[in-house]
């Protein structure tokens, strides 16, 4: 009897991980911008127009298993070794994405820096919440490089909710 | 497997839902920003490429040398982007012909408008058949498109030896090269 009150205490252990990971919160961002500027210029003396913006939903995020209450976004930038200085990326939310409750902030362009910095906030579940880039000092006085990753930078969202 | 065996064989498997919990929870998601740049060298003469004249006309006084009036109508443009390691570029000109008693000389100014490290001008220079640098030190630069851009060009020419000119009209071409 005691036996199988320990093994039955263990599938309510096990049971209660499952539907406790089932509701975790989660944040998923999909969409990467690869800005291809190898053939932009064509006239001797030019440079690059220097600020360039990509899709206005380049990268979409979804919000799961965030309940009634008020979460945030906050969203940073980690460079690669390779990434100029003089380079400046920006984010925006360019609209609400679908779902329930609110959504605020974010819809101007905020330059992103290594810290963490509040992109938008809202309540409830969200999907498709549509973010645009922009990359402004393009120009051809950066070093060039050739090799791959190239100039990258990786820009990380995160979800903050009680 | 004994009842000792079976205890441990649970707290595994506890320990291993607990682990899959944190991945499951995500609370930080990345994408990547990706910026592809090539290696440019352009170069070009404004406004145009058509031909300049300068003419030799007889002095009204005897004794009085041949005179010739330069011509600065033409500019040269360029823009360079290279990798950091690559040495810096140069622009020569190379004619394809010499004028009997006559050189002809290239005045190459300091480059107006534009950005990043643009050339530095030789100066007054000879053109002859072999490659003349007339700027060097050029890295990720452009100069600005168009006349007024870049470094204004001032041909001239000059007498250097009276006997060997003859009365003509001579063609000459003068081709520019940026190089590293």
């Amino acid at each position: 009897m005691k036996k199988r009150l320990y093994i039955l205490c263990g599938w309510f252990f096990v049971f209660g991980f499952l539907f406790q990971n089932l509701n975790a919160q989660r944040i998923t961002v999909n969409g990467n911008w690869v800005l291809d500027l190898r053939n932009e210029i064509t006239e001797a003396g030019s440079d690059y127009l220097g600020t360039y913006s990509s899709l206005v939903d380049q990268t979409k995020i979804r919000l799961r298993n965030v309940g009634g209450s008020s979460w945030s976004v906050s969203v940073r930038y980690a460079p690669n070794n390779d990434w100029d200085n003089s380079l400046i990326l920006r984010a925006q939310r360019t609209g609400p994405g679908t779902g329930t409750g609110i959504i605020s902030g974010g819809t101007a362009f905020q330059t992103l820096t290594l810290i963490d910095a509040v992109f938008f906030t809202g309540t409830n579940n969200r999907q498709t919440i549509p973010i645009q880039y922009q990359l402004s000092g393009v120009s051809v006085t950066i070093p060039v490089i050739t090799s791959n990753p190239q100039h990258r930078v990786r820009v990380f969202y995160t979800l903050t909710a009680p | 497997m004994n009842r000792s065996n079976k205890k441990y064989h649970f707290i595994a498997v506890v320990f291993f839902l607990i682990s899959a919990a944190s991945l499951w929870a995500q609370t930080e998601g990345g994408r990547n920003v990706k910026l592809q740049l090539a290696i440019i060298s352009l170069l070009d003469i404004e406004p145009n490429n058509t031909p300049i004249t300068l003419n030799y006309t007889a002095p009204s006084e005897a004794g009085n040398p041949l005179m010739s009036t330069p011509d600065n109508t033409k500019w040269l443009n360029y823009t360079s982007a290279l990798r950091a390691a690559d040495p810096a570029r140069t622009i020569s000109a190379v004619l394809d012909q010499t004028i009997a008693g006559i050189d002809l000389q290239l005045l190459t100014s300091i480059a107006a408008g534009g950005g990043g490290i643009l050339g530095t001008p030789d100066g007054l220079i000879t053109l002859s058949t072999a490659p003349t640098v007339l700027i060097n030190g050029i890295r990720g630069a452009y100069t600005g498109d168009g006349a007024g851009n870049g470094h204004q060009l001032t041909y001239s020419l000059v007498i250097n030896d009276y006997s060997a000119i003859v009365s003509s009209t001579q063609n000459i071409i003068v081709t520019y090269t940026i190089s590293n």
